[in-house]
């Protein structure tokens, strides 16, 4: 065959290929055809989005805090504001306005004091005229979601912490506990504020000393009077503890052999939120109530009530029994080992009876 | 077999040249030397639009969304999480923007979901926020990404929506595909309409110089085997 060419070509020889230069042009075209050919086939979408610098979308960091530490404290100033914001109206005005702002044990309590004093539209509680500082988040996408935010009293010097939450997805954040610190108390670290900080259940153990629901149970006994239960789990040394037990040490003795003093705390839960700290331990925000009964005792005719206990009460004096309900809100420090503490309450006496 | 091959691969890359010059001169018309790609909608619904991060968060440049409300209306737009979007629109019913059409330059959009959608401007989860009586215009940082655009008109239906994203370098690359294109055009053209040899088995080369042999086999060559051989030696003869 190639003899019959060779004949057939007589101008063959070098003459017979192509030259160096054409074959070169044709592989180039026939490389760029190639080329051309797979950038419109299967792969063509992706070399497109490629060279025109369009990319696959980043993804969602899910386990983050939702909000930026911005939007948070924007949420925080709007809602302290509003709670120290006073009301025009009425008294039932005055109600639609604080559930507007305050929700759970926050509510309980603002209820409680608008119902003693109806004239005060702000409760004392709330009082946090400076900006407050997002001290953590909850974590994650999922509701409900907690801001904890702090604010500074700069008449009294008082650290407090305010816990905000949001339910559901379309509810705003509400004020939930409104807690004032004791003076040189401290809150551990809550972690990064936007990566945020896990929600705990508060009457699970997760890793901690013990479940706060279980610290808090035994801090309410330890603080009965006039039995406490003493209690490892608990320090009962604090600030609030201490006040306690002097005011009904006090009062014991003040009422002699005319009434015996006895003081019961019930946790209230319900709305408890608790945080998870960076150290593995946990800090929860609950509502103690705190009832008082003074038994008049046979020797003694009546008793005369305070000017405070006979505004509740009704009565300038009661001649069997005294009973007095306290909503002590509290922030609770449960560490992954040792004990927990309090490191803020407050009370506040919210009704009474006599008889 | 060549020639057909070469022929074929002519036709196809000048095709392919004529159709990257067209589309790379079409982009940069339509792109303008800025290069902004702009895409728009007529949702006309009081129902809310979502633009979700495979629409807004899909290149490196700001986005810049404007809303339009019938008149009389106003606009509200905001920014959140992609779940949280999802979250607070729950099921209820919504226009998707599903994704862009170039051709068209239009927001590709499509009806999702039942029933009413909660309050959307009560929940605390938006980034950003703005309402205006009018139309409304929001700039999404890509910074910030992912994240999905909720608008929601009030008062009126919500006329258009515009999606636009300025990249310079869109315009410079649809100017170097049309330049790449006119170049394969050219290429693929000067393949299929190239000189043929004769004999049909590459392209036709003028000799050089003439030689002898060259001489007698253009007197003598005649065709068939045989004829082609005596040529050769009648050449050859020539030559000695």
């Amino acid at each position: 065959m190639s003899d019959r060419c060779a004949h057939l070509t007589p101008s063959g020889g070098p003459r017979h290929r192509q030259t160096p230069g054409g074959m070169t042009t044709r592989r180039l075209l026939a490389t760029g055809l190639a080329g051309a050919l797979l950038l419109t086939g299967c792969g063509a979408q992706d070399a497109q989005d490629a060279l025109v610098g369009i990319k696959a979308a980043p993804p969602e960091r899910t386990e983050s805090a939702p909000l930026d530490p911005e939007g948070a404290a924007a949420i925080a100033a709007r809602l302290v504001a509003a709670a120290e914001a006073p009301v025009d109206g009425d008294a039932k005005a005055a109600a639609k306005a604080r559930a507007q702002v305050l929700a759970g044990d926050a509510l309980t309590v603002a209820n409680a004091q608008a119902a003693r004093a109806p004239k005060a539209v702000a409760t004392t509680e709330l009082a946090a005229p400076k900006a407050p500082t997002v001290v953590a988040q909850s974590a994650g996408r999922a509701w409900p979601r907690a801001i904890l935010a702090a604010t500074l009293e700069e008449d009294t010097n008082t650290q407090f912490l305010h816990v905000l939450m949001s339910r559901k997805p379309e509810e705003p954040f509400r004020i939930t506990a409104s807690v004032p610190m004791f003076g040189g108390a401290e809150l551990p670290a809550l972690g990064d504020s936007t990566n945020g900080a896990p929600l705990l259940d508060t009457a699970t153990k997760e890793g901690l000393a013990l479940a706060p629901a279980a610290a808090v149970a035994a801090y309410a006994a330890a603080l009965a009077h006039p039995k406490p239960k003493a209690t490892e789990a608990v320090a009962v040394d604090d600030p609030f503890a201490t006040g306690l037990r002097t005011t009904a040490a006090a009062q014991t003795k003040a009422l002699g052999k005319l009434g015996t003093l006895t003081q019961v705390h019930a946790p209230l839960l319900e709305n408890a939120v608790t945080f998870r700290l960076a150290d593995g331990g946990a800090v929860t925000f609950g509502l103690l109530r705190r009832t008082d009964t003074i038994a008049v005792k046979p020797t003694a005719k009546e008793l005369v009530l305070p000017a405070e206990y006979a505004k509740v009460t009704g009565k300038k004096k009661v001649t069997k029994t005294l009973t007095l309900q306290n909503l002590q809100p509290f922030v609770m420090v449960v560490p992954p080992t040792g004990k927990a503490e309090v490191i803020g309450a407050t009370e506040l006496l919210v009704s009474g009876k006599g008889q | 077999m060549l020639t057909i091959v070469t022929r074929v691969a002519g036709a196809l890359l000048a095709l392919l040249g004529l159709a990257l010059t067209a589309v790379g001169v079409w982009f940069a018309t339509q792109l303008g030397t800025s290069g902004t790609a702009e895409f728009s909608a007529r949702p006309d619904t009081d129902d809310p639009v979502i633009i979700r991060p495979d629409v807004l968060n899909r290149v490196d440049a700001d986005v810049v969304v404007t809303a339009t409300p019938a008149e009389g209306g106003s606009v509200w737009m905001a920014l959140a999480n992609p779940s949280d979007a999802s979250a607070v629109m729950g099921g209820g019913r919504h226009v998707d923007v599903t994704g862009v059409d170039v051709q068209d330059w239009a927001l590709r959009t499509s009806v999702r979901g039942s029933g009413e959608v909660a309050e959307l401007g009560a929940a605390d989860l938006w980034r950003l926020q703005e309402d205006e009586e009018g139309p409304v215009t929001l700039t999404v940082r890509q910074a910030s990404a992912p994240e999905t655009l909720v608008v929601l008109a009030d008062g009126s239906p919500l006329r258009s929506l515009s999606l636009s994203v300025t990249n310079k370098t869109w315009f410079v690359e649809a100017v170097i595909a049309a330049l790449v294109g006119l170049f394969l055009l050219v290429a693929g053209v000067t393949l299929l309409f190239s000189r043929r040899r004769p004999d049909g088995t590459g392209q036709a080369e003028e000799p050089e110089t003439s030689s002898p042999a060259e001489i007698g086999e253009a007197r003598t060559a005649t065709p068939g085997r045989h004829g082609a051989r005596g040529g050769t030696r009648d050449a050859e003869e020539v030559a000695r």
